[in-house]
């Protein structure tokens, strides 16, 4: 049963134009009836059917009005009227009727030929003559005269007079009129809205709280109408963070919260930075067209950086002064030169310990986007984002490494147990993963860390141990929000940002 | 990253203890390899150490399974064999170096001929690097002839049977009918002679790296008696992958014997499992791992990895340590430090905080994106985020513009073939993507851009930008010209607008953005033909800021 108290104002109104016009009635009788416009009308029709107190049924009907033409014939007059009255006094050649007919070329051809098939006129000596039967036309009124001023506003075939129909498929044939085929609503009222109508006043009570009624004070002594707050509301759509950039922003709040200072690097690398400078062999697999994206081999300019370029070779090639033996091959600074898309943000902690501006003891972070050659699917993108991170100090040991680590997990992982398995980075060690437990997910590897070898850290001239780690941002995103497909990282459906839910995991 | 398959009773036996899975998982987080997955008795083992080939089979796992177990392994020694192997100065150019060994006596089933063949492949193809450094060959020792084999460069036309083929036929012909020719012959393209094995009959045992020969290069369960060869063009790597392919056939029995190698410079004998010496001060190994570890507890811990201490000198901070033949990865005295980790166990060492007092800090350009994005979001803008990675037809042509990009050599797909020189275009195929979600669309992305620039070290010029769009039926200039005036005053910044022609934008209804009399960024209306190009209905009004100039 409706509660009859939550019926807005204007369902009341409509209710009770319904109870005077009876049932049957179009829009339009209602809005005159209840003094509303169209669209109050529509909402309040839309929600009284909602409540089933009233039903809608829908009639096709046709309306017509005239076009940019007819609006001109209003005034001159149909052109076939034109054309007889041209020549009511006199044949005339086609030339001489196109002079003094006043009618433009289409009219013309229109013209003639609906008048000839009506035998009105006939052709003869290449004069155009008005027959008899046309000189009693010109007796006769012209019906268009009469409708086309009743069709300026559009109007239903119903309100036309009888005697005035008949010529409506000609003009719209001939695109003086237009027609249109609208759906014409009628109210009927159902068995429960008849129920209440007998209930249904317009109260004296405030609808909305007007700004007036506050200042004038009249809403003194009178009640507010009842809302019916379940009623939906239609929905903001606010401005937002992209999930994952908003999740980015909190990793590095605290990171900045245990001390790091965040840096950055280019996309656009040299191979020098991405590779040699962390002791990557020029010959190794990941250094190849499968794994690192090229932009121009060689091309790249070192000119700044000589004389570690040649230290570098020397640190590949027997070890320099690292006390290493190296790598043993021929050390080739073109392939340092190759143009390259970042492979891993390492390459920006190798750009941080050679800045002059590198403090020491010192914490440093990046965050950013790392290229490699994959095909897109639910777990490889082509492009994708790396956390790394480096702390120089003197003194520090594996064991410290170990309690950075700890850290992370607790902090980034949410981790109650934590596991250190052994690792492979070429550029650290000893080499460690970080693996956690998390509850209901069972273990998993969120990170990898090391010690930067010597063959890294000594040809930059630093001699204090560098802890170098890195974190798996995007594997921390997607589990925190159950998020099973890497691609929606970078999602490009506005319906899902749009409808995000931080405190859900059902992402 | 080489995976592996392997048997895991096979691997039982081998170790020679009757492993529970999980057992031998744990003990493969010693050696940096996990189990990928099982597939019953099969294992599929990824091996991370890329520097560790000795593990890349089920002999060398187990192997140093049994040295984790303290069991004791294999002696590994060869007497002579006999055999001479000529190397001719002829391959100089070509594939100058080989080494070669004799393994006698062996029983080889289908499964151990598998494991060796599969070590084969994972040496030649990762180690040797597609057998372009190194490749390696097996042959049955009893069908050779003589005791002086040749290794020459021999002509093309030279004829023989290649493995798997019933017919003799032209080396040239075998390069291009083999399937290993048509795979690995371009390593020998261009060369006038190709390496060859030959007899003293001179029969071809080979043409390495490509196939053996019918004859005396197949190898079946009824072969005792195995020739081994080892050739590239990097002596220390022919002579490493030769010494670890004869240790793991050898975990399978049989005796090794070594081989003469005589080249017109010098000789030496192969296979060669000499250890290395290397000099440690344990206080270096403090200073790492800061375990506080004795001569005897290092002594415990070396013997699971196979090293030995040679000497010690009391008082004195020094120690000598015995490195096995096959640990090649040692290359510092850093690498043995993290092997004294791994097997003093991770997981038994003490995790400290380092006390490092440091104040924290985000890029200055952080913290600007960081207000930039917080206004638009305050003016109703979503955020998204687009691959800087995308096409030029994307870029350019849907734009109705021309311009250049950094572009990538070896794309994988043209979809992603050039880096992103603007952020409109993505943000327009952003409302491609969403036309019919509900209206308005407000839209916004900071981020990176690159454009070519020849002078730059890398050639190329990286620009943060900023853009926003409006999109619904009536967007108009007026509406984006507010969100930009907002961002403006909001940050501080003092602009003005001059009318701008650009092929994107309608004309008459785009300006440049100018800032302290230099232009930053375009607003406008985008052009009709752009929207049609991206399939959009509704009009899109945007503005487009280098933020790094404001």
């Amino acid at each position: 049963m409706i509660d009859v108290d939550l019926l807005h104002t204007l369902e009341r109104k409509v209710l009770i134009a319904l109870r005077e016009l009876g049932d049957g009635v179009t829009l339009n009788a209602i809005m005159e009836k209840a003094n509303l416009g169209e669209a109050e009308v529509n909402r309040a029709v839309e929600w009284l059917k909602g409540k089933g107190l009233i039903k809608v049924d829908e009639e096709l009907k046709q309306k017509f009005k005239i076009t940019e033409i007819g609006e001109k014939y209003i005034d001159v007059g149909m052109p076939e009227k034109r054309f007889l009255m041209a020549i009511e006094d006199k044949p005339l050649s086609f030339k001489e009727l196109l002079q003094n007919a006043n009618l433009d070329k289409d009219e013309f051809n229109s013209a003639i030929g609906f008048l000839k098939d009506e035998s009105l006129i006939e052709i003869k000596d290449g004069k155009i003559n008005l027959t008899e039967i046309g000189k009693q036309r010109l007796q006769m009124p012209w019906k268009e005269d009469k409708l086309l001023p009743i069709l300026k506003k559009w109007t239903f075939f119903e309100e036309i007079p009888p005697f005035l129909k008949e010529v409506i498929p000609f003009l719209v044939e001939r695109g003086i009129i237009e027609k249109k085929d609208v759906s014409v609503k009628k109210i009927f009222l159902t068995d429960e809205g008849r129920k209440i109508l007998p209930r249904i006043v317009i109260e004296d009570k405030i609808d909305i709280l007007t700004p007036k009624m506050i200042v004038d004070k009249s809403w003194k002594g009178k009640s507010f109408r009842k809302y019916d707050i379940s009623a939906p509301a239609p929905p903001i759509y606010i401005g937002k963070k992209q999930p994952y950039l908003k999740f980015v922003d909190d990793v590095k709040q605290k990171l900045v919260s245990l001390g790091f200072k965040e840096t950055k690097g280019p996309l656009v690398e040299l191979a020098f930075f991405n590779n040699d400078m962390l002791y990557m062999p020029q010959d190794h697999p990941a250094r190849e067209i499968h794994d690192i994206y090229f932009v121009e081999r060689g091309a790249g300019d070192l000119s700044k950086y000589k004389q570690l370029l040649e230290k570098e070779r020397k640190v590949h090639e027997y070890g320099w002064e690292t006390g290493s033996t190296g790598w043993g091959y021929k050390f080739d600074k073109s392939k340092s030169k190759d143009i390259i898309l970042r492979s891993h943000t390492t390459a920006v902690s190798v750009r941080k310990l050679l800045s002059d501006n590198l403090e020491i003891p010192g914490k440093y972070f990046t965050l950013g986007r790392v290229y490699r050659p994959d095909v897109i699917d639910w777990k490889h993108l082509t492009e994708f984002y790396q956390l790394d991170g480096i702390i120089l100090g003197n003194q520090m040991t594996f064991k410290n490494l170990l309690g950075v680590l700890k850290k992370f997990a607790v902090e980034f992982g949410g981790a109650k147990k934590v596991k250190f398995v052994p690792g492979y980075f070429p550029f650290t060690e000893p080499s460690v993963e970080l693996h956690v437990y998390m509850e209901g997910k069972g273990w998993m590897e969120i990170g990898g860390a090391g010690i930067f070898r010597p063959e890294v850290t000594l040809p930059l001239g630093i001699d204090v141990p560098v802890i170098a780690w890195g974190l798996g941002i995007l594997r921390l995103y997607m589990s925190k929000y159950n998020i099973k497909d890497m691609r929606k990282v970078f999602s490009n459906d506005l319906r899902y940002l749009r409808g995000f839910r931080w405190n859900n995991a059902n992402n | 990253m080489p995976t592996i398959e392997i048997s895991f009773k096979d691997l039982k036996s081998l170790a020679g203890v009757n492993l529970t899975i999980g057992k031998a998982a744990e003990l493969l987080e010693y050696l940096k390899a996990e189990i990928d997955r099982r597939e019953g008795d099969k294992l599929f083992i990824s091996l991370e150490d890329t520097n560790r080939p000795d593990l890349w089979s089920v002999e060398g796992i187990a192997r140093a399974m049994r040295k984790l177990l303290g069991k004791p392994t294999k002696k590994l020694f060869a007497k002579p064999s006999g055999i001479t192997v000529r190397i001719n100065k002829n391959l100089r150019n070509i594939r100058p170096y080989a080494a070669c060994a004799v393994i006698k006596g062996i029983k080889i089933s289908d499964k151990i001929l598998e494991s060796i063949i599969q070590y084969q492949e994972k040496l030649a193809e990762n180690y040797g690097r597609k057998r372009s450094k190194v490749g390696l060959g097996v042959y049955d020792f009893d069908k050779i002839k003589g005791k002086t084999i040749e290794y020459k460069g021999i002509s093309k036309k030279s004829k023989f049977v290649p493995l798997g083929f019933e017919n003799e036929m032209t080396v040239s012909d075998a390069l291009e009918l083999h399937p290993k020719g048509q795979q690995y012959g371009k390593l020998l393209a261009g060369k006038k002679l190709v390496p060859a094995f030959v007899d003293k009959s001179g029969n071809i045992l080979s043409i390495p790296p490509i196939t053996n020969s019918n004859d005396t290069g197949k190898v079946t369960t009824k072969t005792r008696n195995l020739f081994i060869e080892s050739t590239g063009t990097d002596m220390s790597a022919v002579l490493h992958a030769l010494n670890l392919f004869v240790m793991a056939i050898a975990e399978r029995g049989g005796r090794i014997f070594s081989v003469k190698m005589k080249s017109d410079k010098e000789s030496f004998v192969s296979p060669n499992f000499k250890p290395v010496k290397f000099d440690i001060k344990p206080s270096y190994i403090d200073e790492l791992l800061g375990l506080g570890l004795t001569i005897p507890e290092l002594k415990k811990l070396f013997k699971k990895m196979d090293y030995k201490i040679l000497k010690s000198f009391p008082g004195k901070d020094l120690i000598t340590v015995e490195i096995p033949f096959y640990r090649k990865d040692i290359m510092h005295a850093v690498d043995v430090v993290e092997d004294i980790a791994i097997t003093y166990g991770y997981n038994n060492i003490e995790a400290i905080e380092p006390e490092i007092a440091t104040s924290g800090k985000l890029l200055d350009e952080t913290r600007r994106n960081n207000l930039i994005r917080e206004i638009l979001i305050g003016a109703q803008f979503q955020e998204v985020l687009n691959f800087t990675l995308t096409s030029k037809e994307i870029l350019f042509d849907k734009m109705n513009s021309k311009g250049k990009s950094v572009e990538i050599t070896n794309p994988i797909s043209s979809n992603y073939a050039a880096l992103r020189n603007s952020l409109l275009p993505l943000v327009m195929k952003f409302l491609e993507t969403n036309k019919t979600v509900e209206f308005p669309h407000r839209i916004f992305e900071i981020g990176e851009v690159v454009l070519p620039d020849k002078k730059a070290y890398n050639k190329a010029r990286q620009e943060t930008h900023v853009c926003s769009t409006i999109s619904h039926s009536r967007a108009t200039f007026t509406e984006i010209k507010s969100a930009l005036e907002t961002l403006m005053n909001t940050i501080g910044v003092d602009f003005k607008l001059k009318h701008t022609t650009h092929s994107s934008f309608i004309d008459g209804r785009c300006g440049e953005i100018i800032v302290n009399g230099k232009s930053v960024g375009v607003i406008g209306e985008i052009h009709p033909q752009v929207l049609e190009n991206f399939n959009l209905e509704n009009p899109v009004v945007a503005f487009e800021i280098n933020v790094d100039a404001l």
